[in-house]
């Protein structure tokens, strides 16, 4: 009795196993294009203001080492405190692993990001060329 | 009640959608071991960066007063005897319920009747540039007084326009001796004035001043008590006398008291996130401890901001060179002193002109500028002094470029320069 019913129940076992599975594969690029779409603009702007937080700081020690006064180093001092901002880019980094994506997602992110300047410069030219 | 898959799966979506929107609605979200040891790390980060850029105790910063001095100073800063044609008292333009300021862009000088707004419905003569507040004057270290610093002390005494003959080496007691003798803010202006004492010589000054200690000294409540804490008679009383007990009051008055920030550098008193994080802007990507440093938060230089210009300018025409007019070094053009910031919530509207209603308006106005502005609108005239203002501008340390919520975060940090105990 107990054989014939597990026998009986085995075909939905086996189309639920195979519609989770489909479920799945089809679910998690659709849940990474969700987090990737809820996240993309804090974390687009986190790159560019490490990414500018880096580069202020290259050239705040650079100045140290060729003008060293208290103005450059004030300035070297500002710009080691913000590099804390890459700090919270790492966290969101990893809090977007932590949600699933992959590196492949993130440097898609990170491309859309720097790639939102190169829009804002086709409608520069869209607006200036001229027409004939 | 039996717990079926179905109560099951709908409690499984249930947290999976509160987690999610959690993780995504905060762009801080940090996990709770990461936020404890990155918040620490900031919050000493910022205690260091204070510490550095000369953040002190207010009970260092204060000079002792003497009582008696100092209430007589009350009456004084109180009277509208300190005009010589008119009826306008120091009070007047500073009050508690405007931070010590008018709460104008441009101040409303003698003639002016009422509080704050009210002022601008009476008859009063508009001066070119807002109100300072008080804080701080006279404490330690505060040594260069006005938007262009035309009082402050140098290496070799003070520097003024009273030159070699400054009536004190207290640059609070000579800034003190300015404004009794500046035309339409407590003198009106009028043919007789100006026929009588507009040479501009230090001597036409003394004249209005003495005229003023007189009649200080013959007034019933205060005369007495002035030749009583001086040790002189009535007669003899001089206006260097009236100006010591003003600068008394000043500096007593609007001494520094305790900040919430003063707590947390010091006491590791409590912080907020947004406080937190505006203090980490203020002393990195901000910039803004390159002016804007030391005990009082100003680096007593001179800089510029292209903020917009509200009213008829210094130099007229809605110009003012700002330190120019005190120097007349043309390096000096369109450069202001920077301001302190303790108070700076209850200081509105901001910049030399008053220009700017709000604290958001004045920070985003050191990035970007042009946001304040509606170009079209402006005459080409007043287009062509931007580029100028802007033009001295770019030339500061600018901030890097801040979102509206960077710039929120650090207003919230400015709140914890309040003083606790203030005046209201």
């Amino acid at each position: 009795m107990h054989s014939a019913s597990w026998r009986g129940r085995l075909p939905g076992y086996i189309a639920a196993f195979v519609a989770g599975t489909l479920f799945a594969w089809i679910a998690a690029p659709l849940w990474r294009m969700g987090v990737i779409a809820w996240n993309q603009e804090h974390y687009g702007l986190l790159v560019e203001q490490c990414d500018t937080a880096m580069r202020e700081h290259f050239q705040a020690k650079q100045s140290v080492q060729q003008i060293n006064d208290p103005q450059a180093q004030s300035l070297l001092d500002a710009a080691e405190i913000g590099l804390i901002v890459c700090q919270d880019y790492d966290l969101t980094q990893k809090r977007l692993m932590q949600w699933g994506l992959r590196e492949e997602e993130l440097s898609q992110m990170r491309l859309k990001a720097i790639e939102a300047r190169a829009t804002d410069l086709k409608e520069v030219i869209e607006t200036h060329e001229i027409q004939y | 009640m039996k717990f079926s898959t179905s109560h099951f799966l709908s409690l499984a979506v249930a947290a999976l959608i509160a987690s999610v929107a959690t993780s995504c609605t905060d762009p801080d979200a940090k996990s709770p071991t990461a936020a404890a040891s990155s918040d620490k790390m900031r919050m000493e980060a910022l205690r260091r960066a204070a510490l550095a850029n000369g953040a002190a105790r207010a009970a260092d910063l204060i000079i002792p007063t003497q009582p008696a001095r100092v209430e007589v100073g009350r009456l004084i800063f109180e009277s509208p005897k300190m005009s010589l044609n008119g009826a306008i008292s120091c009070r007047d333009c500073h009050l508690d319920e405007f931070g010590s300021s008018d709460g104008l862009p441009n101040a409303v000088g003698v003639g002016g009747e009422g509080k704050g707004p009210e002022r601008l419905d009476s008859d009063g003569r508009i001066l070119p540039r807002n109100v300072l507040p008080f804080w701080g004057r006279g404490g330690r270290g505060f040594d260069t007084f006005f938007w262009d610093g035309r009082v402050r002390k140098g290496p070799d005494g003070i520097v003024s326009q009273f030159g070699v003959e400054a009536p004190s080496t207290d640059p609070l007691i000579v800034a003190a001796h300015l404004p009794s003798v500046e035309l339409r803010e407590m003198v009106e202006d009028t043919p007789r004035i100006r026929d009588a004492f507009v040479a501009e010589e230090v001597s036409d000054a003394n004249n209005i001043q003495q005229t003023l200690a007189q009649r200080f000294a013959s007034d019933e409540q205060i005369g007495p008590r002035l030749a009583q804490v001086y040790g002189k008679a009535k007669s003899a009383v001089a206006f260097s006398e009236v100006a010591d007990a003003l600068s008394q009051f000043i500096r007593h008055e609007f001494r520094m008291r305790p900040t919430t920030f003063e707590r947390f550098v010091f006491e590791e008193g409590p912080i907020t996130d947004a406080q937190l994080a505006g203090g980490i802007l203020f002393y990195g990507r901000g910039r803004c401890a390159s002016c804007h440093t030391g005990p009082y938060f100003t680096d007593f230089a001179f800089h510029s901001v292209a903020f917009p210009q509200a009213g008829f300018g210094k130099n007229g025409f809605g110009i003012d060179e700002g330190r120019y007019n005190a120097t007349l070094d043309p390096r000096d053009r369109f450069l202001f002193r920077t301001p302190p910031l303790h108070n700076v919530m209850r200081t509105a509207p901001y910049s030399h002109s008053g220009s700017v209603s709000t604290l958001d308006q004045a920070i985003i106005a050191h990035f970007d500028p042009l946001r304040l502005v509606d170009t079209r609108s402006m005459t080409v005239r007043e287009r062509s002094d931007l580029y100028v203002r802007l033009g001295t501008a770019s030339r500061e340390t600018l901030p890097s470029a801040l979102t509206d919520r960077e710039v929120g975060q650090l207003v919230a940090f400015l709140s914890m320069l309040e003083f606790e105990g203030a005046p209201q």
